[in-house]
């Protein structure tokens, strides 16, 4: 039996988050979300500090009272709030982020008319701490180029190296089986496969080689899908206040030109004259950083905002600012399409 | 917290604010590690490893359901 008395408070690390036809709760703990209906959000994100549960019924005028009773106990039964009676030592989870990494991730793209020198690039990339780079290979070309460029990575911080390779360079099992040996944060897509698949190719290793049947070009658009979405404090607090795509984002394309992303048109300078560290301070390339989806039309009335990766570019229609490349989700309707 | 029982087995003096057996295991009981000896431990285990885990991908451009 619920004490009107008591207090209900949804646990620090569930969060509630507005949608224009549907809510959701974010743990951030479990990495898992709750859609719930927006009366409910309403009720949730009233003042709990200071009104007990009877408190809260009457801000809506006792029309919810069994519903309120009803959705309070689902959530304390399934570990999303609690009850109390003294609820001031509880606190609000701070929303700041902070990296200390300069660049968190960085896109590298390598053809054959690629000329640069993709060592220098990777060692740039490290003394600005990047965390996770993708190496995508679109042409036929000569791998030791890449092998020997990656030894500069050896020592390095990166965490996460991911190399796209295409199938049609038919590299045997094992040259790539050597790679991953050699390299130990290296993990290797093979796209334009005849089947997708993962192989262990190290015995006794969890490493393995991920073939798919999906094909990488130039123009290749992201993929949008409830299965992408990332519940995690991290994710989280950047997206609330950052664009999680790209802040702290550098990439290179096929000509060595340095931009926020491979698909995104303006270009703040080459890597065969300029040097990321100071392209990355530029007040410009950096306005990308701080265009998070609160900001964004559409973006800003989904509910999987704060959990969605997308790297679109951004365009300014009057006061507005639009993602280039959006999904299929209508947040209007509640539906994907 | 003064845990005055132990205090006849070292001869140590005691801080108010240190609790004893903290005190004990890290001035006490602590092993010098040469510096050299370090490095060498340090970097055999350097950029091994494959930390496979971030808190975000970096681009969702393949989708394998």
């Amino acid at each position: 039996m619920i004490n009107n008395k008591d207090h209900f408070l949804l646990f620090t690390t569930c969060v509630p988050v507005k949608g224009h036809e549907s809510s959701l709760i974010m743990d951030l703990d479990k990495g898992e979300y709750l859609e719930i209906p927006n009366e409910l959000y309403d009720i949730l994100v009233a003042d709990h500090f200071t009104y007990d549960i009877g408190g809260i019924k009457g801000l809506f005028n006792n029309e919810f009272d069994r519903g309120i009773d009803q959705y309070f106990q689902f959530l304390v039964d399934n570990h999303y709030g609690f009850y109390t009676s003294n609820p001031s030592p509880f606190q609000k989870l701070p929303m700041h982020f902070d990296s200390p990494h300069k660049i968190i991730s960085s896109v590298v793209a390598i053809n054959k008319e690629s000329k640069y020198d993709v060592r220098k690039v990777f060692q740039q990339l490290d003394k600005l701490d990047c965390q996770l780079l993708q190496i995508r290979i679109y042409d036929n070309i000569e791998m030791s180029r890449i092998i020997n460029a990656l030894k500069v990575l050896k020592k390095s911080s990166i965490r996460i190296i991911e190399l796209y390779v295409p199938a049609f360079l038919n590299l045997s099992d094992e040259v790539l089986k050597n790679i991953i040996v050699d390299f130990s944060r290296v993990s290797i897509t093979v796209y334009g496969a005849q089947e997708s698949k993962k192989d262990n190719l190290v015995e006794g290793s969890s490493r393995i080689i991920r073939y798919t049947d999906q094909k990488l070009l130039n123009n290749s658009k992201e993929v949008y899908s409830t299965d992408l979405f990332i519940v995690s404090h991290e994710m989280f607090l950047e997206a609330v206040n950052y664009n999680s795509g790209l802040y702290r984002k550098v990439c290179i394309d096929y000509k060595g030109n340095i931009k926020n992303y491979l698909s995104h048109e303006t270009v703040y300078g080459n890597i065969e004259g300029d040097l990321i560290a100071e392209i990355i301070q530029k007040e410009e390339f950096k306005e990308k950083y701080y265009l998070k989806n609160d900001l964004i039309e559409k973006c800003k009335d989904c509910q999987f905002r704060y959990m969605c990766l997308s790297n679109s570019e951004i365009e300014k229609k009057g006061e507005n600012y639009h993602k280039l490349d959006t999904c299929n989700y209508n947040p209007y309707k509640n539906a994907w399409e | 917290m003064k845990t005055k029982n132990n205090t006849h087995k070292v001869n140590i003096s005691e801080s108010e604010i240190i609790s004893f057996d903290l005190y004990y295991i890290t001035s006490v009981k602590k092993k010098e590690i040469p510096r050299e000896e370090l490095k060498v431990e340090m970097d055999r285990y350097y950029g091994k490893g494959m930390i496979g885990d971030f808190y975000k991908n970096n681009s969702n451009i393949f989708h394998d359901k």
